[in-house]
């Protein structure tokens, strides 16, 4: 079995008297998209220093490619920061080919990729402007281009779809997908739990520097919602039986059924019913805001 | 880390050649910069060159000077007597026909060498105000070739071509100093443009590190670089831009300084324009590491002041050290150049380049004493840099203790 791209192993780090990450340990692998999740100062950003090597950890261990970091490592990595980190007075043509050439790109490559991403990205016509003159999406989507350009083997990147709008962002989860594709890594820190619960396969959830939830996400999901179903159709749902509660959705009717019936034995005694015409069925999955909701409240910690 | 490593690691990495071409280009390319450095120098080269045109159109050709010798001195005053200088002599038998002709126009002046020349050197001179100079320095000569026109002639060319010194120190480890008042003059201007190339630059160095923390640019360089690579890059790449306007300045000065040294020259100004190589080389090897010193001291004042506190600045107080606390003991020390106290600021890495630059200038150095400049000199170099990464490390961790962030 492949080693794991990146292992934390009962990572902590204090600044002074707060603790920002307590006795942290997860794994990304290669070939998926690792959400790093959880509200504002949760401890996400300084996981991620941590990890590139900005910000020294004081226990625990970190591994990146099967080892400790070092300079050699840093050409296969690409970071997109929550703040922007560009030069205002730059041009994006000549910041970007700069970032590109510190990633060890030669001339010709750095020119070829920019000019590449750039037109892939709408950002071609922009490329003379610097960046004090562009708005924030695109500065963003600038952000994010110094990051791939190299096409790096690990992304990691720190709230990436603020700023955005919706057109972009699905842009953005493309690109995700498409890296994972490659059998590239990508981790994402955000606290915008809707949006990347959408691309992510497994998740970290912190809260207050620890980990909350760690697992596949698709797993979680459906552990926080066992009971709930996802139907649309013509009936009166919430008066069927075994229905214990009922939310109208945008796309159907989110039911919880009681624990005396499974979901699939539900399902085949209304099918019988001649009041009940169902277009749609499908076990509903818990989102991650309410889940995180739910953790908050208990104060439970539950790990994989 | 090991000063090996960081050779290895940092000396001979492209990425800080990128860093240092990139922040080069980041100031070159600024509208005030290309002025200063490149607009201001020529305009000023054409000022001055259009100045001396105006003045040497208006004493163009050679001036006529006559010669009263009332003394009995002048001997010969035909074309083989004459000195190779812009000034021609003609005798004449009294002041009075002198002065007729200098009313005519047809004398630029004269000079009047009295009968009792001979016991009280006594001469008087009438020429205008702005070649009075260059035309008494020309009689001297004349006047000398006078007085030896009876000597040998291989002897009196040896005498007018002027006394040759050899000087033998007492300690023979000691640089013979030629007794000239250029090599103080060319250890000044090595200082000037170093206090001016620092100055200069250390502005920029001590925003470009805390800019870039600032805006977080730096967390993108550092998951490409190391601290040790951005560092030199940023030095490397301020002092090329410090250097630019300086050797553009230095070109423009040195070119017009040629010219009015080859006009004096010409003019018979007795003016030796011969430079101190010596001095030079001593005065570039003690400069050179002299300028990343101080800049690498610049970076960690910046790197301090964001553990200490945002606000306090310690900018001003790295700034006027060397006004306030330097100068003074500079002065104290060249008022006796061989002194204790000489020759231990000679020593200390951040007051070497100025003390002892001007001291290779009045006196004459040994040689241990400039070795060990230079040696302390680069191990301060590499000191200061270890310490400057490692505190700025320390600096990204958040507010820490002083000793947290060296530690």
């Amino acid at each position: 079995m492949a080693s794991p791209l990146v292992s934390f192993q009962n990572v902590s780090k204090a600044f002074g008297s707060k603790t920002a990450v307590r006795d942290l340990s997860f794994t990304v692998e290669r070939g998926e998209i690792f959400g790093l999740l959880g509200p504002n100062g949760a401890g996400k950003t300084t996981t991620l220093r941590m990890l590139l090597g900005l910000v020294t950890r004081d226990a625990g261990a970190i591994e990146i490619f099967g080892g400790a970091l070092d300079e050699g490592k840093k050409d296969r990595i690409g970071y997109m920061p929550e703040e922007r980190g560009l030069y205002n007075q730059m041009r994006m043509w000549d910041c970007l080919i700069y970032f590109a050439r510190l990633k060890n790109l030669s001339a010709q490559q750095a020119q070829t990729r920019v000019k590449a991403w750039l037109q892939r990205l709408d950002l071609w016509e922009h490329r003379a402007k610097k960046f004090q003159e562009l708005s924030r999406g695109l500065a963003q989507k600038a952000q994010l281009l110094a990051a791939v350009v190299h096409e790096p083997e690990l992304l990691i990147v720190d709230e990436p779809f603020a700023n955005l709008d919706p057109v972009n962002v699905q842009a953005g989860q493309a690109l995700m997908r498409e890296w994972r594709a490659q059998g590239r890594a990508v981790i994402l820190s955000s606290h915008q739990l809707h949006l990347v619960e959408r691309v992510c396969d497994r998740i970290l959830l912190m809260d207050q520097g620890r980990a909350r939830l760690y697992g596949s996400l698709a797993e979680i999901q459906r552990a926080f919602a066992p009971q709930a179903v996802l139907v649309r159709g013509r009936a009166d749902f919430a008066t069927l039986p075994h229905v214990i509660a009922a939310r109208e959705k945008q796309e159907g009717w989110q039911l919880t059924l009681s624990n005396a019936v499974t979901p699939s034995e539900w399902l085949r005694q209304i099918a019988q019913r001649e009041d009940v015409v169902l277009e749609r069925f499908e076990i509903a999955t818990a989102p991650l805001d309410e889940i995180f909701l739910q953790l908050v409240r208990s104060g439970v910690e539950i790990e994989k | 880390m090991r000063a090996s490593i960081i050779m290895n690691r940092v000396f001979f990495s492209p990425k800080m050649f990128y860093i240092a071409a990139q922040t080069f280009r980041q100031h070159v390319t600024r509208r005030g910069y290309i002025f200063f450095a490149f607009i201001v120098p020529m305009l000023g080269a054409l000022l001055v060159c259009g100045a001396a045109f105006g003045l040497l159109a208006t004493t163009s050709g050679t001036m006529r000077l006559g010669v009263v010798d009332e003394a009995g001195v002048v001997v010969n005053t035909d074309d083989s007597a004459q000195t190779r200088t812009a000034f021609q002599f003609e005798r004449f038998e009294n002041e009075t026909t002198a002065k007729a002709a200098w009313r005519a126009g047809t004398l630029d002046g004269y000079f009047v060498l009295k009968r009792a020349y001979m016991q009280t050197g006594h001469v008087s001179q009438v020429t205008r105000l702005e070649s009075a100079s260059p035309a008494r320095a020309a009689f001297e000569t004349f006047l000398r070739a006078q007085l030896l026109e009876k000597t040998d002639r291989t002897a009196r060319e040896r005498i007018l071509g002027g006394t040759l010194f050899s000087r033998q120190p007492l300690n023979p480890n000691q640089i013979p100093n030629m007794e000239r008042v250029n090599s103080l003059v060319l250890a000044g201007l090595l200082i000037i443009c170093f206090f001016i190339l620092n100055q200069f630059t250390q502005n920029y160095l001590w925003h470009a590190v805390r800019d870039e923390h600032a805006n977080r640019t730096i967390e993108i360089i550092l998951t490409s670089v190391s601290l040790a690579e951005f560092f030199v890059g940023k030095v490397l790449g301020i002092a090329l831009a410090g250097l630019t306007p300086m050797i553009v300045w230095g070109s423009v000065i040195g070119v017009g300084v040629g010219i009015g040294i080859a006009a004096l020259q010409f003019f018979g100004a007795p003016f030796d324009a011969r430079a101190n190589w010596q001095l030079l080389g001593w005065g570039l090897l003690i400069l050179t590491p002299a300028y990343p010193l101080g800049a690498t001291t610049t970076v960690l004042g910046g790197a301090l002041t964001t553990i200490l506190d945002q606000n306090h600045s310690l900018h001003w107080f790295l700034e006027w050290i060397p006004v306030v606390i330097l100068l003074p003991l500079t002065l104290v020390a060249l008022s006796a150049p061989d002194s204790a106290l000489a020759v231990g600021l000679s020593l200390i890495p951040w007051t070497a380049p100025i003390v002892l630059t001007l001291r290779l200038g009045i006196t004459d150095v040994p040689l241990w004493q400039i070795g060990a400049a230079i040696v302390l000199e680069w191990l301060a170099l590499i000191g200061i840099f270890q310490l400057s990464v490692r505190v700025y490390r320390g600096a990204r961790q958040g507010k820490l203790s002083l000793r947290q962030g060296i530690g």
